[in-house]
C-alpha cells in the first residue's frame, strides 16, 4: 500500500517537477500561484513531448529513463538557484481574502481527490480517450502504433494523447493499481485551474474573492473535473490568455516562448486545444513579424508550430483515423443554418439556468460573468479578450452546427457543456481585468521583487 | 474604468458568489454521497458491481491471471457497450461483438437519439469483421489460445463448445482454453 502511494506520487509529481523547471527556465511569470499553475499544466505537456521523442529514438517508456532527465535538470537548477538566492524578493503578507481563497481551494481539491480515488477508472470517456491508450503505452513501453491501429472499437483513437501519455507512467509502474491512481492527473488539473483563477481574479480584495468563488466553486467545473481533460484545457486556456498579455506588454524575452509552450500543451491535450493553439501560434507569428522581430520570437513561433503539428503528423503517419470525424468536411453549410438555432438555445440554457436543479449542475458563473466581462471589455486593452471569447465560441458553434443530422442532440448532451467550459477561460480573464481595475494599486498582490517588477 | 466599477457590480459579484458557493456545495455533497455506494460495490466484488464495466474490472484480472501476456485472446461479447480491451490488455485481443437488429429496434423505442450511432457501430463492426456471426466465431476460435465469453453465451457458442476447455468463471464472464 505505502509502496503504491509513493510510486503513484512519484509518477504524478515528476511531470510537475518537469513543468516547474521548464517554466522557470523560460523566466516564469513572477507570480507564485500562476507559476505553480503553469508547472501543473506545462509539465505533462513537456513529458508528452519527451515520450514522443523517446518513441522516435526507440527508447522504451521505462520509469527510470522517463524520470532521469528531469532529476538531472533539478540538480542543475539547484546549483544555479544557490547563486540566485540573493535576488529573491519579499513575500506579500497573508491577508484574510487570500486565506479564504486558500481554504476554498484546498476544500475543492481534497473533495475532488476523494471522488477521484474512491472508484477506479472502468468506463466511459476516460477509458475510451485516455486509460485504454495509457495501458497500451505503459504496458507495451512505446506508442505501439500497430497496436493502436488494431484496437477494437477504441472510441477516440485520433485524440491527442497528453493525458494518456502521463497516465502511462502509472500503468508502467503498476498496471493493477493504475486504474485507482491514474485520476491523480485530473485532480492536479483542477488544482491548476484553481491556482490560475485565484491569481487572475482573486488577489487580496474581497471583490476578487467573490470573483474567485464564481469561477472556482462552479458546478460546471466540478462535474467535469473527474473523467475528462476539459478542466485541464480550461486551465491551459486561462494561462494562455495571461501569457498573451505578457507578450503584448513585451514583459520579458521569454514571454513568447512561454506562450508557445502553453499553446503546444493545449494542442497535445485535446483536438479543441489544437484548434485554439493553431490560432494562437498564427497570431503570435503575426505579432512577431509586425511588432517584435527577434530570434527568440521566431524560435517561439517555430516551437509552437512544431508542437501543434506533431500529433496530426504522427496520426497521419500511423494511419489512425476515427469514424467520428470521417465525414466532418463533407457536410453542407445549409446544415449549419438549419441547426445553429438549436445549438444556441441549448448553450443558452446551459449558461443561464433558472431552475434550482439546473443551477445545482450548471452554476451561475455566466449570469454574473458575462455582463461583467462585457462591461470590463470597454477598456481598449481588454477588448481582445472579448474578441477571443467570441471567436472561440463561434468556432464551437460551427463545429456543433455541422454535426450529422440525427446526432446533434446526443452531441449537445455529451459535449455541449464541456465545450462551454473551455470558453470560460476568456470571461475568467475579463473578470480578472475588472477586479484589477477596481482595486487600489497597492492591492495588486505582486511581489515588488518579482521577475519584472511590473504589476500583473 | 475604475470609477464605473459600480457598487451594483460589486453587489452582483457577491450575490453571485454566494449562490455559486451554495450550488458548488450541493453538487459536491451529492457527488461525495455517491462515493460510499461505489466503494461498497468495489469491496463486495464482481457479483455486486454496479455496472458491467465495473464487473469486468473486478472480475477479469483474476480470471485472466493464468493467461500469458502475449497470448491472443478472443473475446465473444454479448454485452452492450463495455470497452473490454481495456481489461484484457496487454494481451492481443480479437473481438466478436453481438449487436443484433433487436438492439437497434430497442434503441428506436427508448433512446431514439442514439439509433443512428448504434446502426453505424453495427456497420463498422461488420466491415471490420468484428460483428458476431457463427462463421466468424468458428474461424476466430482457430486463431487464438483462449476465449473469454462476456455476458450470456451466444447460441453459436455450441458450434465450438467441444473445442473449449473451461478454465474459470466469474459473474458475467467465462474463460476457456482452446483445445489443440
Amino acid at each position: 500500500m505505502i509502496g503504491t502511494v509513493l510510486g503513484a506520487a512519484f509518477c504524478l509529481l515528476t511531470p510537475v517537477l518537469a513543468g516547474a523547471l521548464g517554466w522557470r527556465a523560460l523566466g516564469g511569470s513572477g507570480r507564485r500561484a500562476l507559476d505553480a499553475a503553469a508547472a501543473l499544466v506545462v509539465g505533462p505537456g513537456l513529458v508528452a513531448v519527451q515520450m514522443l521523442v523517446y518513441h522516435a529514438l526507440g527508447v522504451p517508456f521505462a520509469l527510470p529513463w522517463l524520470a532521469l532527465p528531469w532529476y538531472v535538470a533539478l540538480g542543475v537548477a539547484l546549483v544555479l538557484a544557490r547563486r540566485r538566492a540573493a535576488e529573491r524578493g519579499y513575500r506579500a503578507p497573508l491577508s484574510a481574502p487570500v486565506l479564504v481563497q486558500g481554504v476554498l481551494l484546498v476544500l475543492l481539491t481534497v473533495g475532488t481527490a476523494v471522488r477521484a480515488f474512491a472508484v477506479p477508472i472502468h468506463d466511459g470517456d476516460e477509458v475510451n480517450n485516455f486509460a485504454l491508450f495509457a495501458r497500451v503505452f505503459g504496458t507495451l513501453g512505446s506508442l505501439a502504433p500497430e497496436r493502436l491501429v488494431a484496437l477494437n472499437e477504441p472510441g477516440h483513437v485520433e485524440y491527442p494523447h497528453l493525458v494518456a501519455l502521463n497516465q502511462a507512467w502509472l500503468f508502467a509502474f503498476d498496471p493493477d493499481t493504475a486504474p485507482w491512481t491514474a485520476r491523480g492527473i485530473e485532480v492536479l488539473a483542477l488544482l491548476a485551474f484553481l491556482l490560475a483563477a485565484a491569481r487572475v481574479c482573486g488577489g487580496h480584495g474581497w471583490t476578487g474573492t467573490a470573483a474567485f468563488v464564481l469561477c472556482a466553486a462552479s458546478p460546471a467545473v466540478l462535474r467535469f473535473a473527474i473523467g475528462f481533460a476539459d478542466v485541464r484545457l480550461l486551465a491551459t486556456f486561462v494561462l494562455l490568455g495571461h501569457a498573451a498579455r505578457d507578450v503584448a506588454a513585451r514583459r520579458d524575452p521569454g514571454a513568447p516562448m512561454r506562450l508557445a509552450l502553453l499553446a503546444g500543451t493545449a494542442a497535445l491535450t485535446k483536438n479543441e486545444g489544437l484548434a485554439v493553439a493553431a490560432v494562437a501560434v498564427a497570431v503570435l507569428a503575426f505579432w512577431v513579424a509586425r511588432r517584435a522581430r527577434s530570434w527568440l520570437g521566431v524560435a517561439a513561433v517555430a516551437v509552437g508550430a512544431g508542437l501543434c503539428a506533431v500529433w496530426p503528423i504522427l496520426r497521419w503517419r500511423f494511419g489512425l483515423h476515427t469514424p467520428y470525424v470521417d465525414h466532418a468536411l463533407d457536410l453542407p453549410l445549409s446544415l449549419l443554418v438549419d441547426q445553429a438555432p438549436r445549438v444556441v438555445m441549448f448553450l443558452a440554457g446551459e449558461m443561464f439556468p433558472l431552475a434550482p436543479d439546473r443551477i445545482a449542475v450548471a452554476g451561475v458563473f455566466w449570469w454574473c460573468a458575462l455582463p461583467a466581462a462585457v462591461f470590463a471589455s470597454r477598456a481598449a486593452h481588454a477588448r481582445w479578450l472579448l474578441l477571443a471569447w467570441l471567436a472561440h465560441a463561434g468556432l464551437y458553434l460551427y463545429v456543433l452546427g455541422i454535426a450529422r443530422r440525427g446526432d446533434l442532440d446526443a452531441l449537445l448532451g455529451t459535449a455541449g457543456p464541456r465545450l462551454l467550459l473551455h470558453t470560460m477561460a476568456w470571461p475568467v480573464l475579463l473578470l480578472g481585468r475588472l477586479v484589477e481595475a477596481g482595486r487600489p494599486q497597492d492591492d495588486e498582490g505582486v511581489t515588488p521583487g518579482s521577475a519584472s517588477g511590473q504589476p500583473g | 474604468m475604475r470609477s464605473s466599477f459600480s457598487i451594483v457590480l460589486r453587489a452582483a459579484f457577491v450575490l453571485g458568489a454566494a449562490v455559486q458557493l451554495g450550488a458548488g456545495a450541493v453538487f459536491s455533497v451529492q457527488a461525495l454521497r455517491r462515493v460510499p455506494g461505489d466503494l461498497s460495490t468495489v469491496a463486495a466484488g464482481p457479483a455486486a458491481a454496479s455496472s458491467e464495466s465495473m464487473r469486468a474490472l473486478l472480475a477479469l484480472p483474476d480470471l485472466l491471471a493464468s493467461v500469458p501476456d502475449d497470448a491472443p485472446v478472443l473475446v465473444v461479447s454479448t454485452l452492450a457497450a463495455v470497452q473490454l480491451e481495456y481489461f484484457v490488455l496487454p494481451r492481443p485481443m480479437l473481438l466478436l461483438q453481438d449487436l443484433p437488429q433487436a438492439w437497434i429496434d430497442l434503441a428506436q423505442q427508448f433512446m431514439p437519439e442514439v439509433v443512428d450511432e448504434v446502426r453505424r457501430r453495427r456497420e463498422r463492426l461488420d466491415r471490420s469483421g468484428r460483428l458476431l456471426t457463427d462463421e466468424r466465431l468458428v474461424q476466430r476460435v482457430g486463431e487464438v489460445g483462449f476465449v473469454v465469453v462476456a455476458g450470456p453465451p451466444p447460441p453459436g457458442l455450441a458450434l465450438v463448445r467441444d473445442r473449449l476447455v473451461p478454465r474459470g468463471e466469474q459473474p458475467g464472464f467465462a474463460l476457456f482454453e482452446v483445445r489443440r
